[in-house]
């Protein structure tokens, strides 16, 4: 069958009117004609039989769920009144995602990418038992959340809460149905028509070399930049905390004892070995608060910033080199469980304690730049502020990774891809409703850098009373009793979002259990699981670019090609440790605060990188000559490329220092060159001279971002227009093979889809099909 | 090895968790019970597949299938080249 040279030939080069396949007139897509086993039962439904018969109690459903969608939007956003309730967050987005995923992702699917059931998957031609394995679909989409949901979209709504509930909701839910879900469902579509094939492959084939070239490029460097500032997020929420510091630090050993464990005691047993390091994590967490009250817990584990920092570059260094099975493995089952555990664990506690939240739906600082949090204004601030969670060009990575080599039928893409990031989506819903029912002034005290508040009590109270908040008095009296009751020190300035979320999901969780008394546990236990992932993140996203950079190098010395070759590993390892390591110290000391310089970079980053999936996207669907549908891609791209260009405008050219990297630097260069010895926050020539180096680095580096990202985006209109022009183009996809199985594409199968499943379990023991789960 | 989910028949036809059968005759206690294990067998499917526990038992069958007459690793040499070949080539996590 030649499956090998298959799988690993060039498969940008596909024969051109293979037999058994038709070209329409004007190009565009081939229609295979695929010739099914006539001993099996059908591999797809009839088209009869996939029509949905519009039955009474339907339309009362859909009727039901669109009211109680509207109802909650019109509480959300027309009611004003004093506070508004938790659950109608819940409602909203609950009701609007259903909407979307039955009518929205449907036409989607109907129209540009019109997945054919009938042909076999990449799991199902190149099954081989390992990472090629057609996979049962619920199990799917729990893999791939998994893999998608990390701490990025626990903390970009809890930062863009300064502008109040009403733009970060509407941003992460409306995004997300015409946005993110589209770009996560089209990847895994496409990647999968592929054999499994990376963005960047992808990339290569529909854009050419110098476009594939700058997609590979501005991938790294986007990589570089994300490992860095979740880094920071840690940093900042373990900085002067005793307790957790002692808690995370001993995820290591638990990590490496689950290693041990699943490797010389009970190989395979993943679900028990995660269920014993769960119950060490917990007593870690219980331990550190006995640790933290100890003289010499406190002395030995409250760590400055800085020290954190390089303990985290040290760590991402061996962490990175070591061998999966040790240390990235068994923490990443940890963060598996806890992950989906916490969700749920969250989402049943808002349902249950159904907090009233007094933020308002616009904040004092919707309006203008001038907000504490993150500075900008609401466009395109907000939209770069919530990358995750509403468009994440991340998930691209992981849509063209391992899931398509899993998926058992085409159907089922729009399940696992869009109804995937739907849930991440509400996670991000779920983060921010956290972060709003915490008081406000607590939040702006948390949130605001220490270059503001003076990481003081009275700093913080003196500042944030002068922000001149509606209904917001804050007292030192508040600040310290709530630092207490989560057994901190203090919790002035401890930006980066986790500890601001920690402190919501604890709020809630003891109202539900423990009372007051459990309040530091829930908090530390929130801290830890957002340190787990972005931890697990870390470690793998700089194996992940050394693996590129390898590939890079491999051009100049073939060596550096061989994975075996440890040497080039290291060498690799080394230079990505050093290029995010660098970014990390260069936040943790900025005297500008840090993270409300560099989140922004953060979600240009992350939304360029869906921009240029998207410009992927586009140009493939124009291939397939459906340029009558291009919208529901062009829309997209046009705004992802619209929010990130001007963001990268505004921080490369706006005259406002707090808000352009240059602007500020400059400011700062002046104020050197007259002989001054403080400005500004700064408040030494040393630190003066540190926001001029940091400010060129983050002024270079935008102008990178947006170079590469033009660079893409323009070749992807001009191979599109080129496709549009010409009707179509030849395809790239893997020929089509017919299929050998059948599986339902939903969550829950429709009548006729148990039909045909009861059909498929006649056929005799010899024929049926392979798959995982059994 | 671990079952389908309750009540869905796997794609090879086995029910091996199947809908316990109503019967009027059959008191309260029992058809509680048997949701129970029902429950507990889909929970337990679905978070062995998800982890990875299966993946030996997955790879054990498609080799018996495809390959007959190769020999099959045992566990631990199987789990051990598994990740030898994830540090060869990694994968991404996500933000």
């Amino acid at each position: 069958m030649g499956k090998d040279a298959r799988r690993q030939g060039n498969r940008s080069v596909q024969p051109n009117g293979r037999a058994g396949e038709r070209r329409p007139a004007g190009g565009g897509e081939a229609e295979p004609v695929l010739v099914q086993d006539p001993d099996l039962p059908p591999t797809a439904l009839d088209e009869a039989d996939d029509r949905t018969v519009w039955t009474p109690p339907k339309v009362i459903v859909w009727v039901a769920i669109a009211l109680l969608g509207g109802v909650a939007w019109t509480m959300l956003a027309l009611v004003r009144g004093e506070t508004v309730n938790a659950i109608w967050f819940v409602f909203a987005a609950v009701c609007t995602y259903l909407i979307a995923y039955r009518f929205y992702s449907k036409f989607i699917e109907r129209t540009i990418l019109r997945p054919d059931d009938r042909r076999a998957t990449p799991a199902e031609y190149d099954q081989n038992g390992k990472d090629f394995v057609p996979t049962d679909r619920r199990v799917l989409y729990g893999h791939h959340f998994a893999a998608i949901a990390g701490a990025g979209p626990l903390v970009g709504p809890v930062l863009a809460a300064q502008m109040g509930y009403l733009p970060g909701t509407l941003w992460i839910i409306i995004g997300v149905i015409l946005a993110g879900a589209v770009q996560d469902y089209l990847v895994l579509f496409f990647s999968m028509r592929r054999g499994g094939r990376s963005l960047g492959q992808m990339a290569r084939d529909e854009l050419g070399v110098v476009g594939g070239t700058a997609a590979i490029i501005a991938t790294l460097a986007i990589m570089v930049i994300i490992v860095a500032i979740l880094a920071l997020v840690v940093v900042n929420a373990l900085g002067e905390s005793p307790w957790g510091v002692f808690s995370v630090s001993m995820t290591i050993p638990i990590a490496l004892f689950m290693g041990v464990y699943l490797r010389y005691l009970r190989p395979g047993r993943i679900t028990e070995v995660s269920i014993i390091g769960f119950v060490l994590l917990v007593f870690a967490i219980v331990a550190g608060g006995w640790v933290a009250e100890t003289e010499w817990g406190a002395a030995v584990f409250t760590l400055d910033r800085t020290v954190i920092a390089v303990g985290i570059i040290v760590y991402g260094f061996v962490a990175a080199i070591l061998p999966v099975w040790l240390l990235l493995a068994p923490r990443d089952y940890l963060s598996t469980f806890m992950k989906i555990g916490t969700i749920v664990m969250l989402a049943g506690a808002i349902i249950l304690v159904r907090p009233e939240i007094t933020v308002p739906a616009f904040s004092e600082f919707a309006g203008g730049d001038s907000g504490p949090v993150v500075s900008g204004s609401l466009f395109p601030f907000l939209f770069v502020t919530i990358a995750c969670g509403a468009l994440s060009g991340f998930h691209a990575l992981i849509a063209s990774g391992t899931t398509p080599k899993l998926i058992e039928k085409e159907k089922q893409t729009r399940f696992i891809g869009y109804g995937g990031m739907l849930m991440e989506s509400f996670v991000a819903i779920m983060a921010l409703v956290a972060a709003i029912s915490i008081d406000r002034g607590i939040y702006f005290a948390m949130n605001s850098s220490g270059a503001a508040t003076g990481g003081t009590v009275e700093g913080a109270v003196a500042f944030v009373n002068s922000l001149g908040l509606v209904g917001v008095n804050l007292t030192p009296e508040v600040l310290m009793q709530t630092a207490a009751n989560v057994g901190e020190e203090s919790i002035v300035s401890r930006t980066g979002g986790a500890p601001t979320l920690a402190l919501g999901l604890a709020h809630i969780m003891q109202q539900l259990i423990g009372g007051t008394a459990l309040m530091s546990f829930w908090y530390h236990f929130a801290i830890m699981f957002e340190a787990l992932f972005i931890l697990t993140a870390v470690d793998a996203g700089t194996r992940v670019a050394r693996f590129m950079l390898q590939d890079t190098f491999g051009n100049i010395n073939k060596k550096f090609r061989d994975p075996d070759w440890r040497p080039g590993a290291w060498i690799c390892t080394a230079v990505m440790v050093a290029a995010w390591g660098a970014i990390l110290i260069m936040g943790v000391t900025d005297p500008l605060g840090g993270i409300n310089t560099l989140f922004p970079l953060f979600g240009i980053a992350n939304q360029l990188l869906a921009a240029i999936a998207l410009a992927v996207c586009m140009a493939i669907v124009a291939k397939r000559g459906y340029a009558r549908w291009l919208w529901i891609v062009a829309v997209p791209l046009g705004f992802a490329a619209v929010v990130t260009i001007t963001a990268s405008m505004f921080k490369i050219f706006s005259p406002v220092p707090a808000v352009g990297y240059w602007a500020q630097n400059a400011a700062f260069r002046n104020a050197l060159e007259t002989g001054e010895e403080s400005f500004g926050t700064a408040t030494s020539r040393e630190a003066m001279e540190a926001v001029v180096r940091n400010t060129t680095v983050q002024g270079i580096l935008s102008i990178v971002f947006v170079t590469l990202a033009i660079i893409v985006i323009g070749f992807a209109v001009w191979h599109t227009i080129r496709s549009i022009r010409t009707g179509g183009g030849v395809s790239s996809e893997d020929p089509a093979l017919p299929s050998r199985r059948f599986a339902p594409s939903g969550l829950i199968a429709t009548k006729a889809e148990k039909d045909l499943e009861k059909r498929w379990a006649d056929v005799d023991a010899d024929k049926r099909p392979a798959r995982t789960g059994h | 090895m671990p079952t389908a989910p309750g009540g869905v028949r796997g794609a090879d036809g086995r029910a091996s968790a199947g809908p316990p059968v109503r019967d009027d005759a059959v008191p309260l206690g029992v058809l509680v019970g048997a949701g129970v294990v029902r429950g507990w067998r889909a929970v337990r499917w679905f978070v062995t597949s998800m982890m990875g526990d299966t993946a030996y038992a997955t790879f054990v069958e498609h080799q018996r299938r495809e390959h007959p007459g190769d020999p099959v690793p045992d566990e631990r040499t199987f789990w051990r080249e598994r990740f030898a070949e994830q540090d060869r080539t990694p994968g991404s996590r996500c933000c």
